[in-house]
């Protein structure tokens, strides 16, 4: 790749030929993801040299959004990244690693002096080929039964809070003295382009998907169990929104259904983590002063209206210029002193009175002096409601949001809330510190609060948690599952091989007899063999790390079983029985695999429509860098880059 | 303190083409346009040097417009392939490429600039008069009695940018859905009131990042934004109430409710008066009554729509869009026949009321959207054409590709012709004006006042230019054949021609067995397995030999698959303004740069 830099003043454009540097920068930004890949996920601390703050990251969208990415690569990987963490909400590492070593492997093809059309043509077949594998070895979620474990239950099925230890969890103590008070997010240069997500996207989730699935016939429980992917925990608690959410649905006490729309995450530092728990409706946190209101009003239905905005007599909808130099001619002095703050809190609150109001739940924040003579009023005012929570208020109750306090009426105002103190969280120097609940009739929405004594970890939790909602969904979704921990990967070399074995015989064929070469179709391709097994190679790589990772052995090890798995393959062995022979030897062996692990190894699965297009998206970021050959940078000073032997000026 | 500085004087380049750094500044220019060509074209990664968003593409459009240079000449030649692209969206690689090897080879030729300006002109119209031809044998009828020739000039236009990224089934997928949108935007029968005198539709594009591309489609009528906040549980239900057509209310102006209308200047409100936002606010409710009295049952602002408006008119059961952006407004005018009323102070006349047929909720990726159906069928037909992409750079490239397959089918409805594609019409035209120069040299030279050397050397450089076109496409080390019969194009991938060696070098003529060349020529019109004693020749190139033989003219008669199309009507024009552009270049005497 050549580096061109255009200048819109003085006008200069610099080339220079370098072996493609691109796919060089791909594979080392891959190589982030290599520890966060499989189930014991290493935390990585990122910390910014020049304000000295430090965040605690496990998954490969948050490294990414944390890290500077000044290469133009990056910036493309990053966008990738982001699009598919956006829609699908799990597999970026995934997509990450393949994109890693397929672009080792495009650049071992240029090395071979295979041409760019040839490469792309051969792996676009290759993915192709594999997408096929996928789909005919994917197991209906109907077929996925529970495999009968030491104790008899499955591990899902007990309390949310498992005998079992997390992997994620159990390293935390030698973290324990990171104290990030703020969760800021680290920017170490200000780009507007790399616009990561704001929290509010994290925890309240789009409306792609917006029904609930409902699934006769699937054991939910079970079915996440095979999805948690060592997130046991966070597990535990989707399994119990599910349980929540088909109890509201009307389904009574089966788990048959789950709708990750209808779910919200609350986090709150300070308690340990067993705290965590589901609950129904919506969790915020009050002042005591505020709270103590709900004490007075305990078993009462309250009447509720919502408000999209701030609840302040300065506040304008958007899109409202204010006109600021309007002023006020009076020829006789005010004596009552009334201000126009005044008039319009009166107003609010006789309208609020008058409409028999309880409850006020706003968007934005509420004016304080309002809040204060709301509550003498037996009034409770709520500030900074996400919206999502306000959506299925408005959907539950029958209210009408409003934009100002002033437009409401009678048919504005939404009944059947309910309120009551969840927990007292004083104690931690908090402004607001009681916990309540607030839960509307027939309502789905379920609250997932979320809870941990050393504070940094809140992000992973929030993100371990969201992943696991998702897999679940994509699973119900999908109504299809791959088999997990490399199998699929496994699958998908064999195929590979086979082909290029098959293809070895039509060239000798060729050789020998005649044949035609149309015949070979997309065959004809002279370099197909060598660019599948570097393709195929890529996911040797997938799976060895994904051993190393799991500690069941170093990476030597890892090639070595696994190419032991493929002659037993061809040899026409089951997937199964490869496994459970796999298993068997680590028995055997002085292995690291944990109890649980070696337990559950068996019955991994991953969703397949997030898997497939991870790949597909792995190897769209390796042709668009493959196939650019300059870089082209504009508004440069000829000056600047005068004397730099790779850079040419336009 | 204001400081004077003393002007500083022009300064003057005498010829420039003779200067290094302006032919190396050119070559580096050609170079770009040069590896960006074809399917299997280079891509560009642009962004600036504080870091900004990266670019990558290799469509001409969005790379001349990001790549600037300092050089008039160079910013001369921009700016026409620009203009060229404003008009007819595609053939602007093709017009650089062509323009730069016009002049390279000028330069390398030796001759005086008058001349060769003179004999590019002639030679231009032998190209036109050529192409324009009944019986030319690059040019093939659009038959608009099958979709089939019109599928084939779009997918030809989408798969020619490798940033696209695409399968062949979505490559499939989208040519259908730019072809069926562009059918959906030609109406059926005449236009009310012109018979002779047809409007088009118009397509309008709606984006979708992180979605699979087969999941693109296209409606009839308009798909907007809703916010989902906005969306409300009554609107979804009155969505799918019965048959329209309903009435529809169409505002540019801002109905905010805000003062900033009366501009600058302070405002002074007396004691006791009414406040203005309320009194503005009264006004706006009396809109509203007003609509909801004449039963509109759409109410879209292209700005922001005061709540309490808002409010009003959905509690009366009317669907409100607001923020709808100027672009919409054409769309929904022409769809609708509303008329955009830009004043709310006075009573809407009853005549700018537009009508929809109905409207529901579509979710296209993450976005809820309303679509707006069109209100009857032989509509001035407006249609949406939503395009998903896994991310935001292949989708910027598809999008840009798909409203030039737009425009390029557009263009067919005036000039129901296209030309080869893959090079072969490029070596098929040099091979027909390079015989028809050389059988008429003697002649054209006395008419145009030049030796016959002079010509035959204009005449080489020219036919080498437009071979160059064809070269072009190639990247990756094949060859490029010619076949002496048609003259068609013929690429053979690198590492298969070499080896073999079945195409001679000696006297450029040699009788191959065709082992290793492709199937088909570029086009896919000429077939490698021809009739049994008729088999073909090909030479390379960029090897020119003096006789060459007549290119046959296939028979219309048999219809075989072709694989590639070009627009006719841009590629003429393209070929018009870089043989403009390269004589204008070469004309250029003096450079007067102002340097303050």
């Amino acid at each position: 790749m050549s580096i061109l830099q255009a200048s819109q003043k003085m006008g200069s454009t610099i080339i220079s030929q370098r072996l493609h540097v691109g796919l060089q920068q791909l594979t080392a930004l891959a190589a982030v993801t290599h520890s966060l890949l499989g189930p014991n996920k290493k935390h990585k601390f990122i910390q910014d040299e020049s304000t000295g703050e430090s965040s605690l990251v496990c998954t490969c969208f948050r490294v990414f959004e944390h890290l500077d990415l000044t290469c133009s690569v990056g910036q493309l990987a990053n966008e990738t990244i982001q699009a598919h963490q956006k829609v699908f909400h799990s597999g970026a590492g995934c997509l990450l690693f393949m994109a890693g070593v397929w672009s080792r492997a495009a650049l071992e093809c240029l090395h071979r002096g295979i041409s760019i059309p040839h490469i792309v043509s051969a792996m676009s077949e290759g993915l192709d080929i594999c997408w096929e594998v996928c789909r005919s070895n994917s197991v209906s979620i109907e077929d996925i039964r529970p495999v009968a474990s030491v104790s008899g239950t499955s591990v899902l099925q007990g309390s949310p809070h498992t005998v079992f230890q997390n992997p994620v969890t159990g390293m935390n103590s030698s973290h324990g003295a990171l104290n990030n008070k703020k969760q800021s997010r680290i920017k170490l240069t200000h780009s507007r382009h790399f616009c990561a997500n704001d929290k509010a996207d994290e925890t309240t989730t789009p409306g792609l998907f917006s029904h609930a699935v409902t699934c006769k016939g699937v054991d939910i429980p079970h079915l996440a169990e095979a999805v948690s992917h060592g997130c046991v925990d966070a597990m535990s608690l989707v399994v119990e929104v599910s349980k929540m959410q088909s109890k509201n649905n009307g389904s009574g006490d089966s788990c048959r259904t789950f709708d990750v729309n209808k779910l919200v995450t609350c986090t709150l530092p300070g308690l340990s983590e067993d705290h965590s728990c589901v609950l129904p409706g919506c969790v915020i946190l009050l002042s005591a002063e505020q709270a103590s209101l709900v004490h007075h009003m305990k078993e009462q239905k309250w009447q509720v209206v919502l408000i999209n905005g701030d609840l302040s007599e300065k506040y304008r909808h958007l899109g409202f210029n204010n006109k600021n130099d309007i002023s006020k001619v009076t020829d006789k002095l005010d004596l009552k002193g009334l201000s126009k703050e005044d008039d319009w809190e009166d107003n609010v609150l006789t309208t609020l009175l008058k409409n028999n109001v309880n409850l006020v739940l706003v968007n934005g924040e509420a004016s304080e002096r309002l809040t204060q003579h709301c509550m003498r009023h037996r009034i409770l005012v709520v500030e900074r409601v996400k919206p999502d929570i306000l959506k299925d208020f408005a959907e539950t109750t029958g209210a009408v949001p409003v934009t100002y306090a002033t437009q409401l009426s009678k048919h504005c105002v939404g009944t059947g809330v309910e309120i009551s103190i969840w927990r007292d969280c004083s104690g931690n120097r908090r402004r607001a510190s009681m916990a309540v609940n607030i839960v509307a009739d027939r309502t789905a929405l379920v609250t997932v609060v979320l809870t941990t004594s050393v504070h940094s970890k809140l992000q992973t939790l929030e993100d371990c948690f969201w992943g696991c909602a998702y897999r679940l969904h994509h699973t119900l979704k999908d109504r299809k599952l791959l088999p997990g921990a490399g199998k699929t990967e496994l699958l998908c070399v064999h195929h590979l091989q086979k082909h290029i074995e098959d293809n070895g015989e039509q060239t000798r064929g060729k050789d020998g007899a005649s044949a035609p070469q149309a015949k070979q179709g997309k065959a004809g391709n002279p370099h197909r063999a060598d660019v599948f097994q570097l393709m195929a190679d890529g996911w040797m790589d997938y799976i060895s790390t994904l051993m190393l990772n799991s500690g069941t052995c170093s990476k030597v090890d890892a090639w070595t079983t696994i190419n032991q798995q493929l002659k037993d393959l061809n040899g026409g062995l089951s997937l199964d029985a490869i496994f459970s022979r796999l298993l068997l030897r680590d028995d055997t062996e002085d292995g690291m695999m944990s109890p649980d692990m070696k337990h559950s190894a068996g019955k991994v699965y991953d969703n397949m429509t997030v898997k497939l297009e991870a790949w597909r998206k792995a190897l769209d970021l390796v042709f668009l860098v493959l196939q650019t050959d300059t870089e082209i940078i504009t508004g440069i000073d000829p000056k600047q880059v005068e004397g730099q032997s790779n850079v040419m000026a336009l | 303190m204001s400081r004077l500085t003393k002007k500083g004087a022009s300064v003057c380049t005498d010829s420039p083409l003779s200067t290094s750094e302006v032919c190396r500044k050119m070559t580096v220019m050609r170079q770009i346009l040069t590896s960006c060509f074809g399917p299997n074209g280079r891509l560009k990664q642009i962004h600036n040097n504080v870091g900004g968003h990266v670019l990558t593409t290799s469509t001409s459009t969005p790379l001349l417009q990001a790549v600037s240079s300092s050089e008039p000449l160079l910013k001369l030649i921009t700016a026409s392939i620009l203009n060229h692209l404003s008009r007819f969206s595609d053939c602007g690689l093709y017009t650089g490429i062509l323009c730069f090897s016009l002049v390279d080879h000028v330069q390398k030729s030796g001759l005086r600039p008058s001349v060769a300006i003179k004999i590019n002109k002639q030679l231009l119209e032998v190209c036109t008069g050529f192409l324009n031809q009944e019986d030319c044998g690059c040019k093939v009828n659009v038959d608009f009695n099958s979709c089939q020739s019109l599928v084939t000039l779009a997918r030809s236009v989408i798969s020619s940018k490798p940033a696209c990224v695409l399968t062949e089934g979505e490559q499939q997928h989208i040519s259908t859905l730019a072809v069926h949108a562009f059918l959906l935007t030609v109406p059926c029968g005449d236009t009310p009131g012109s018979p002779d005198r047809v409007r088009l539709g118009r397509t309008v594009t709606v984006t979708s990042e992180g979605q699979f591309v087969l999941d693109s489609a296209v409606f009839p009528g308009l798909l907007v934004n809703v916010p989902d906040m906005q969306l409300h549980p009554t609107d979804s239900e009155r969505i799918r109430r019965g048959p329209g057509p309903y009435r529809l209310a169409l505002f540019t102006v801002s109905l905010s409710g805000d003062l900033s209308e009366f501009g600058e200047g302070s405002l002074e409100v007396h004691c006791g008066a009414p406040d203005p936002e309320d009194l503005i606010l009264d006004q706006l409710l009396k809109l509203g009554e007003q609509a909801v009295t004449d039963q509109v049952e759409v109410f879209v602002c292209q700005r922001v729509i005061h709540p309490v408006l808002q409010h009003y008119l959905r509690s009366h059961g009317v669907v409100v869009i607001e923020r709808l952006g100027i672009a919409l407004i054409e769309p929904i005018v022409q769809m609708t026949g509303a008329q955009a009323v830009a004043l709310y102070q006075t009573p809407i006349p009853q005549e700018a009321y537009g009508q929809v047929k109905g409207c529901c909720v579509r979710t296209v990726g993450s976005r809820k959207m309303l679509h707006l159906l069109p209100p009857r069928e032989p509509a001035p037909a407006v249609c949406t054409m939503v395009l998903c992409h896994r991310n935001d750079t292949m989708l910027s490239e598809l999008k840009a590709a798909c409203q030039r397959a737009e425009h390029v089918l557009r263009l067919t409805l005036r000039d129901p012709v296209a030309l080869l594609g893959g090079g072969c019409t490029e070596t098929h035209m040099a091979a027909y004006v390079s015989n028809k120069g050389t059988t008429e040299a003697a002649e054209t030279a006395l008419s145009l006042g030049v030796s016959q050397s002079q010509y035959l050397l204009g005449l080489n450089g020219f036919c080498s230019s437009l071979e160059t076109v064809a070269l072009a496409l190639e990247h990756d080390g094949g060859t490029s054949l010619i076949d002496l019969t048609y003259a068609h194009h013929w690429s053979v991938p690198q590492g298969e021609a070499i080896h073999s060696g079945t195409v001679l070098q000696g006297e450029g003529l040699q009788r191959g067995d065709g082992g290793e060349v492709p199937a088909t020529c570029g086009c896919g019109l000429v077939e490698r397995s021809a009739r049994p004693g008729l088999e073909l020749e090909w030479t390379p190139l960029n090897t020119r030999s003096n006789l060459r033989p007549a290119p046959l003219v296939v028979g219309k008669d048999t219809t075989p698959q072709l694989r590639v199309l070009d627009s006719f009507t841009a590629k003429l024009n393209a070929l018009q303004v870089a043989v403009e552009m390269a004589n204008l270049v070469l004309d250029v005497r003096y450079v007067i740069e102002d340097v303050n």
